[in-house]
């Protein structure tokens, strides 16, 4: 290790003489030195044509990961071609770059054990490369081409719409993908973000869609690269430069984002599977990131359900009354558009009513009393105290802080985290919860055999929709 | 035991995949230091410094291959329960629970015999569940619910989880450095001093567990049948999770005889990665554990599974689309063999040069996901398994006739040079790789300390992987992958015509 970025003082008492029986006192009597420690530094430069490089050196073991983001996600996926952010993904990874089919990019990459993979989510597409420091220059001007020069082999293209059609008809084998889709087409709706790909509209997606999206948005001014690992600052620069010295793109405005359209009316949406378990989602709109409410929620969450073993959730369905193994919340912080804030569950048919109508009853309890001073400690503790784990990857040390400029997150987001968490008062999570949860309003997804659920949704003053599955016959 | 994420249906697959990615003799013997303490307890250390952080892996190495008929399922329970606290933790008051989890062992024991008679009374019944249910709530009062998940939480622990695979049962977390003391009181409390309670309440969410991990889930149904056909003596055949009426009829009884043997410093590895101090690590476990009594040994499994006399064939016919799982019989580490079968699972399997995804993906387009892996345990001999997810419109038949195409290619010419040196080359990257995180660093260390007796399995690999010849593969290809040898489970889906 070049650099150390850590002052850690850690301080035991040992006691002389081990192997006499101990009398075990209560953690809570235990004392520990303070933990300090600076952010890792994180060397941040940008190049002639745009690229913005955030670097993190770590000569610990011979190896390199990069990340390279590109603003292009299925948020801009065309009406009827959605899934063209996706396709587009398989095929840079696996339709040939550059002077190599698809057979010898492969086989470059297995020569020098490399891995490298594409995926693409609303809002980006990233392109994982890791490999031996040695290898780097074999490595880095392969995802160049990947790049810079796509094949797009039509039979490659062809491939890998196969593969994403057959994955598509496989989605109702899985009780959560059905319930995750039919959760965002509710609270979404038409809007990109609430479409999933379909069958037909993967089969119309043509190779110049993917050609013209490419040049759309595979751009050196709409990069941001992340790199860790055994290289220092000049060796990346002398790299980069020469890989990317002739890549100008034109600065273009970035697409306007559509603003989302109401969400459908709350109700009770049944998806029927022959199984003795059913999924239960419960959602409604949540937050994007500027949101002054982050803080409040983050805490409220854990405090509901995503403080696991720690939330009233988990203690009142699973731990208490065993009535379901797997039972959260999850509070998805929205980059540019809100996120939603979901709440989840697993149990027998004949226990979805109670379920549905417990999550309902902590929710609510959320709205109405003040949370207790224990549980706003331990859940602004663990945020808190944890905090350091964000930081025991190296790479993610890299791709984190590429991250929040890539999303335009304020610049003392990290520095000033967990001052802003300890800032939060049991009357900002009820204020919160008062202002964002509304459990009267979220709607329900149940994918399973429930008992009962026209008795359910007349009990919680919802309609009951039936949630069709995708018709597998369709697949030509 | 969290939930969420599937952990323990998946630690069988999860711990064979990481066998094949392992560990070149150099970077890891000098990092890894160890002590044994006079009880037998085994601690493995290795320090890095990059981040004011440590993980901590404690396994038992108890699974549920060490079950017998009357206590399947109970080495997973138990992983459930040793979560509920012990006489200083999860209860606000141990000595008043006492007579009322005695009442409640009473009560739960007759309320099982009564369900198991099929002319039970059902106001008996009734009776005995009201009783239950009453008691349930008296003793809730004095429960701390949690309560170590909640000390971890606030000094800034992660991941606190564990997991129960077929060989072992490990108990992880990570926390700032500055927390071992933390770590060494929380975890030789559990070993010393774990208290059954809550049980029957936790036998219904492993019932939970058990309807998702496998009666609604086509792939987990798939491959316990695919288990229960392949083995037919061998512990290996049941599912760790346990069967429904197993799960049903566990008692607060075997829970704790079970536990009392074999959860005690003479099974157990720990391994602490991370920014710690190794001599004082060794001074914290002893001062916490060195104390406590040995405990039993797990005994060696007697049963020995025949050899195969036939092909095997089952289905299962479910509302999912078709997929296919074939599984060969083989020895397991440390045998020759083994090694052999970590090149042809490369060769066959691995990545996109792989021949299974060249051959069936790529070139006949007949399916779309292929996946070779070691399976369900290590230690006694396992499988070698191949799963197949067929594109519509091709069947499992033609999908399962090209698999055998490529297995008799295996068998009948040899793999060249260059596709061997590949496959060293991959097997030493993939171990660099592992060693960049803290816990999957400490999974491995107490995974193989345990199932092969001595880490060094680790270091020594890229020594016996490299004396493994293109005849070997062949010989092994010939030698196992033969119809007799053989079971294929498939996955139908429901309303399909003949």
């Amino acid at each position: 290790m070049t650099k150390c970025w850590l002052t850690v003082m850690v301080g035991f008492v040992l006691l002389a003489g081990c192997g006499t029986p101990y009398r075990i006192k209560h953690p809570d009597a235990l004392h520990f030195a303070p933990l300090t420690f600076e952010l890792p530094e994180v060397e941040r430069f940008r190049l002639a044509n745009g690229v913005q490089v955030f670097l993190h050196e770590d000569r610990e073991l011979p190896l390199v990961t990069m990340s390279a983001m590109f603003d292009a996600g299925s948020i801009n996926d065309p009406p009827g071609k959605s899934g063209l952010a996706q396709l587009h993904g398989s095929a840079m990874r696996g339709a040939g770059a550059g002077g190599r089919s698809a057979e010898e990019v492969d086989a470059t990459l297995e020569r020098i054990a490399a891995d490298l993979s594409v995926t693409s989510d609303s809002y980006a597409t990233v392109l994982k490369l890791s490999l031996q420091s040695a290898d780097l220059h074999k490595g880095v001007s392969l995802l160049g081409d990947m790049m810079r020069r796509p094949l797009f082999d039509p039979q490659r293209v062809e491939l890998a719409r196969r593969r994403m059609l057959e994955s598509i008809r496989r989605e109702t084998d899985s009780s959560s993908v059905v319930a995750r889709k039919a959760l965002a087409s509710s609270l979404y709706r038409s809007h990109a973000l609430g479409v999933m790909p379909t069958l037909e509209s993967v089969a119309a997606i043509k190779r110049e869609d993917l050609e013209t999206y490419h040049h759309r948005f595979i751009r050196p001014d709409n990069l941001w690269l992340a790199v860790s690992g055994d290289i220092d600052r000049n060796t990346l620069e002398n790299l980069l430069t020469r890989l990317f010295d002739d890549w100008n793109g034109v600065s273009r405005k970035p697409p306007q984002l559509e603003s989302l359209p109401h969400a459908e009316p709350p109700s009770v949406l049944l998806a029927h599977k022959d199984i003795p378990q059913t999924t239960v989602l419960m959602g409604i709109r949540g937050i994007e990131k500027n949101d002054p409410d982050l803080y409040a929620l983050k805490v409220l969450d854990f405090i509901l359900g995503g403080g696991s073993f720690n939330s009233r959730l988990m203690q009142e369905i699973r731990s208490r009354r065993g009535l379901a193994y797997s039972v959260y919340s999850y509070l998805q912080v929205g980059r540019r558009l809100p996120g939603l804030f979901v709440a989840g569950a697993e149990t027998k048919n004949a226990t979805v009513t109670e379920v549905v109508t417990r999550m309902r009853q902590e929710m609510e309890n959320m709205t109405r009393e003040p949370v207790t001073e224990e549980e706003l400690t331990l859940a602004k503790d663990s945020l808190i105290n944890s905090f350091v784990f964000t930081f025991d990857d190296s790479h993610e040390i890299a791709s984190q802080s590429m991250r929040l400029a890539f999303y335009g997150y304020p610049d003392d987001y990290l520095t000033r985290y967990r001052e802003r968490l300890a800032a939060v008062t049991a009357e900002d999570v009820l204020t919160v919860a008062r202002r964002h949860l509304h459990p009267d309003k979220q709607t329900v997804v149940l994918v399973g055999d429930p008992e009962q659920p026209a008795e359910l949704a007349a009990q919680h003053g919802l309609p009951l929709n039936k949630v069709e599955n995708i018709a597998l016959d369709v697949g030509k | 035991m969290i939930s969420s994420k599937g952990w323990r249906r998946l630690a069988a697959v999860f711990l064979f995949s990481l066998w094949a990615s392992i560990c070149h003799a150099q970077p890891l013997a000098d990092k890894v230091r160890e002590h044994v303490f006079p009880n037998g307890l085994q601690l493995l250390v290795v320090e890095r410094h990059n981040a004011p952080t440590f993980a901590a892996y404690l396994t038992v190495g108890v699974g549920s291959v060490d079950e017998t008929n009357g206590n399947r399922g109970l080495a997973h329970f138990l992983e459930h329960l040793r979560f509920k606290g012990t006489q200083m933790l999860g209860t606000r008051d141990y000595k008043a629970e006492k007579p009322l989890l005695a009442a409640i062992e009473e009560t739960g024991d007759a309320l099982d015999r009564l369900r198991r008679r099929p002319t039970a009374d059902p106001k008996e019944l009734a009776a005995l569940e009201d009783r239950l249910r009453d008691l349930q709530q008296q003793h809730r009062a004095l429960v701390v619910t949690d309560e170590a998940s909640n000390i971890y939480a606030r000094h800034g622990g992660v991941g606190y989880n564990a997991f129960t695979s077929k060989d072992l049962t490990s108990y992880i977390v990570s926390l700032p450095s500055n927390k071992l003391e933390l770590w060494a009181t929380v975890e030789s409390d559990r070993m010393a001093n774990a208290v059954i309670r809550e049980f029957y309440t936790e036998r219904e969410v492993v019932l939970e567990e058990r309807r998702r991990s496998y009666d609604s889930n086509p792939n987990g149904l798939l491959y316990e049948h695919l288990l229960a056909t392949a083995f037919t003596v061998h512990p290996y055949r049941h599912p760790i999770i346990g069967w429904p009426s197993d799960i049903r009829n566990l008692s607060p009884r075997d829970a704790r005889e079970f536990m009392d043997r074999y959860y005690a410093p003479v099974n157990t590895v720990i391994a602490l990665v991370g920014a710690i101090d190794f001599d004082e690590a060794v001074a914290m476990v002893g001062r916490y554990f060195g104390h406590l009594p040995a405990g039993t040994l797990v005994p060696e499994v007697a049963t020995v599974e025949p050899a195969q006399r036939g092909e095997r064939r089952v289905k299962v016919t479910f509302d999912a689309q078709p997929k296919l799982e074939v599984a060969f019989h083989k020895p397991t580490l440390p045998s020759r063999d083994d090694y052999v079968f970590d090149v042809i699972d490369q060769i066959l399997g691995q990545g996109r040069t792989s021949r299974l995804y060249q051959s069936l993906v790529v070139e006949k387009q007949l399916a779309t996901e292929v996946a070779t892996y070691g399976a369900p345990g290590s230690r006694y001999d396992n499988l070698f398994v191949i799963s197949l997810v067929p594109r519509y419109p091709h069947t499992v038949e033609e999908v399962e006739q090209a698999l055998y195409q490529e297995l008799e290619r295996l068998a009948r010419e040899p793999v060249s040079n260059a596709d061997l040196e590949r496959v060293r080359n991959r097997l030493r990257v993939d171990q660099l790789r592992s060693l960049q995180s803290n816990s999957g660093l400490a999974s491995m260390l107490t995974y193989f300390q345990t199932v092969a007796g001595d880490w060094r399995y680790l270091s020594d690999y890229d020594r016996q992987v490299a004396t493994i010849t293109a005849e070997d593969v062949m010989a092994a290809a010939s030698r196992y992958f033969t119809s007799e040898n053989r079971t294929v489970a498939i996955l139908e889906a429901k309303g399909q015509r003949p």
